[in-house]
């Protein structure tokens, strides 16, 4: 994926691992973070009143987070963006929402 | 407090509407000012309780009565119409402006309504105010959609007029059962709760009667938009708080909201389309609290209005900046503004880490109500598809669109920025950045106002980091696979699809139908007249009696104003 707004579109399995792989900088310090705040909750910051079996597990609102975001990017992109988008051949959409 | 010398907080709103077409271009400014400053001097001043009672047909109106849980939201809705009104400094027109404190005045109103026909009056003028701030995004100058916005108030009408008589006729059920016309709170059992629950829904955006949001609030004008964002679907919330806190159905359809707007906005391309998904995604968040019903539940759903105001008018003014200065909100069609609007982007910023809830900003606090009263009550679902929603919210809000909109392009270029951006924009802003963070980093101002005793804490370690972990997974999900957030310049289409076509069809169908009726009484009149010719050959050289000559004249008459009228 390039930086500036026009990665490639295609996101086979084995792209997406090489795209892991190939990782740095941010990517890398983000993880990092994540593992620390997970220490930190395991060690320091547990939940003082967890309702559910899954808030006393270090780390699982990072868990939350990864999936979530996961299934949205790669949901719309895959099933819902094919199926719900057309272009803007309206005449009433194509003059715009937004001037 | 006597009546006579309570002073009702939508009274000097509704005068400064009155007042718009009196006044000058600088006397205009300084009404949009003076309403909503007096209206909060007036909810400061009000005690609790205070009320105006009024009787009407052996029954009692009561267009006042402040409550707490009215107050946090007549509080938030003068506030932010007098931060609107300086965002709004350098429109001058009467009838915007009229219409912008008019909407503030039906906010204020339905917040503080004690009785149904006023909740009713007030909430007809929301609708009316919204309609014409709609319409008046005609104006491709001011932001707006140019004709497209006619459309959009139609629909806007349509869906809103149907809500509306849902309202009515669930009041007047309740009345019949109850013979009381107060607001207060009902079980959701029966047709009277029931209509009363779907015009209501109606008005918070819930799905499927949610399309007018973003179908209508982004065609206004710049302006416009950021006044309509706040008002409508919060009032609705507020009497949703007051007549139904505790109905289960509102759980599943807030935290049904909550995911299809996030949903809808990962995938919008505008601007102010992807917001409006976004106030469907966090109402769903008050909805769902109302819903739940704890007191922490009904806490938090009004802190989260009153914080949405705030962040969500932010969002909009920003959005509303960028459209003022490079004549589009295409993220398509924007990139590279970084440099050129960089006060707007930290504004901007501001804005989208408070919808999501990044510490210590006041999307932090108030969101943190209702999902620890989904996981208090034992509710692992609702809980969960809160914090994913609140993921959505980061993903496509906090991370997506400032990237699009501001961040490096493709092709290395930037788009334009045509005209600057107006100090009072930016002061405007600054204003309501500025309540974002107070209520966040000293959040015991926003939680004094609450309408329910509470202990809750929002900053302990361990909410804290848990928050940072799901912002900062989201984060690195977004490096990963930002690629497949690209906006391109598509449609996305949504329920109102369904109807949008056919009703196109039905208008035009009535057209024709007009057509023809018109030429039928066109041919009328002639027929008319050629029989009053030939009768008058048949009588030559004779005065034809005068009762004929008043027949023939008043049909004449007759058919001549049912064509003008038809015409």
């Amino acid at each position: 994926m390039t930086r500036a707004g026009k990665p490639s579109r295609k996101l086979s399995p084995r792209a997406f691992v090489r795209r892991l792989r190939d990782a740095r900088g941010k990517e890398t310090a983000l993880f990092a973070a994540l593992l620390l705040l997970a220490l930190v909750e395991w060690r320091f910051a547990p939940n003082a009143h967890p309702a559910f079996p899954w808030h006393r597990i270090p780390g699982y609102s990072a868990l939350i987070g990864l999936l979530a975001a996961s299934a949205f990017t790669v949901l719309t992109w895959l099933a819902l963006k094919p199926l719900l988008q057309r272009p803007e051949e309206d005449p009433d959409e194509k003059e715009g929402a937004s001037g | 407090m006597s009546a006579a010398f309570t002073p009702h907080p939508a009274i000097p709103l509704l005068l400064a509407a009155l007042a718009m077409p009196l006044l000058g271009a600088n006397g205009r400014r300084v009404a949009a000012l003076l309403g909503p400053a007096l209206a909060l001097v007036f909810l400061a001043v009000l005690p609790e309780g205070a009320s105006w009672t009024l009787p009407l047909l052996g029954e009692t109106l009561e267009p006042l009565r402040v409550g707490k849980l009215g107050r946090v939201f007549a509080l938030a809705f003068a506030g932010y119409g007098l931060i609107a009104s300086v965002y709004a400094w350098t429109e001058t027109d009467a009838a915007r402006k009229g219409f912008q404190m008019a909407l503030c005045a039906g906010g204020v109103g339905v917040a503080l309504a004690g009785d149904w026909i006023s909740l009713f009056l007030f909430w007809e003028l929301l609708t009316v105010c919204s309609l014409f701030i709609i319409w008046q995004g005609r104006d491709r100058a001011a932001g707006g959609a140019g004709n497209t916005a006619l459309g959009a108030g139609l629909r806007y009408l349509l869906l809103h007029l149907g809500g509306g008589v849902c309202l009515l006729a669930g009041l007047l059920l309740q009345w019949r059962a109850t013979g009381s016309l107060a607001v207060e709170a009902v079980a959701l059992s029966g047709a009277g709760p029931w209509l009363l629950a779907i015009g209501l829904l109606t008005n918070a955006a819930a799905p499927p009667l949610h399309a007018w949001l973003p179908d209508a609030y982004p065609r206004a004008t710049v302006f416009g938009s950021v006044f309509l964002s706040a008002f409508t679907t919060k009032a609705a919330v507020c009497v949703l708080a007051r007549v139904l806190p505790g109905a289960e159905p509102l759980t599943w359809i807030g935290a049904g909201m909550t995911l299809y707007g996030v949903t809808f906005a990962v995938m919008e391309n505008d601007m102010r389309r992807l917001l409006a998904y976004h106030i469907m995604s966090q109402v769903g968040y008050m909805v769902c609290a109302v819903g739940i019903g704890s007191t922490l539940a009904l806490n938090g759903s009004a802190a989260h209005a009153f914080a949405h105001i705030f962040y969500k008018g932010l969002l909009m003014m920003s959005a509303g900046a960028v459209v003022h200065a490079v004549g589009t909100g295409r993220l398509s069609e924007l990139g590279g503004l970084a440099r050129a609007l960089r006060p707007v982007l930290v504004l901007m910023l501001i804005g989208a880490f408070s919808i999501s809830g990044v510490p210590p900003l006041n999307g932090f606090v108030s969101k943190a109500l209702a999902v620890s009263a989904a996981g208090y009550e034992h509710r692992p679902v609702v809980e969960l598809i809160l914090l994913a929603a609140s993921v959505g919210t980061f993903l496509s809000v906090g991370l997506k669109m400032p990237w699009l909109a501001f961040g490096p392009r493709a092709d290395g270029k930037a788009a334009a920025a045509r005209r600057p951006v107006p100090r009072s924009m930016l002061l405007a802003m600054g204003l309501a950045a500025a309540a974002c963070v107070a209520t966040g980093v000293f959040p015991g101002l926003l939680y004094s106002l609450l309408p329910y005793p509470m202990k809750y804490a929002p900053y302990t370690a361990d909410h804290v980091v848990s928050s940072l972990q799901l912002l900062l997974a989201t984060a690195l999900v977004f490096l990963l696979l930002r690629g497949l957030l690209v906006a391109k310049s598509m449609r996305t289409l949504d329920v109102d699809t369904l109807y949008r076509e056919p009703l196109a069809r039905l208008v035009r169908g009535a057209g024709v139908l007009l057509e023809r009726a018109q030429e039928a009484a066109g041919d009328v009149l002639e027929a008319i007249l050629a029989a009053g010719g030939a009768l008058r050959a048949r009588v030559r050289g004779r005065a034809l009696p005068t009762w004929a000559q008043a027949l023939l004249l008043s049909m004449a008459l007759v058919a001549t104003a049912i064509a003008a009228l038809w015409r």
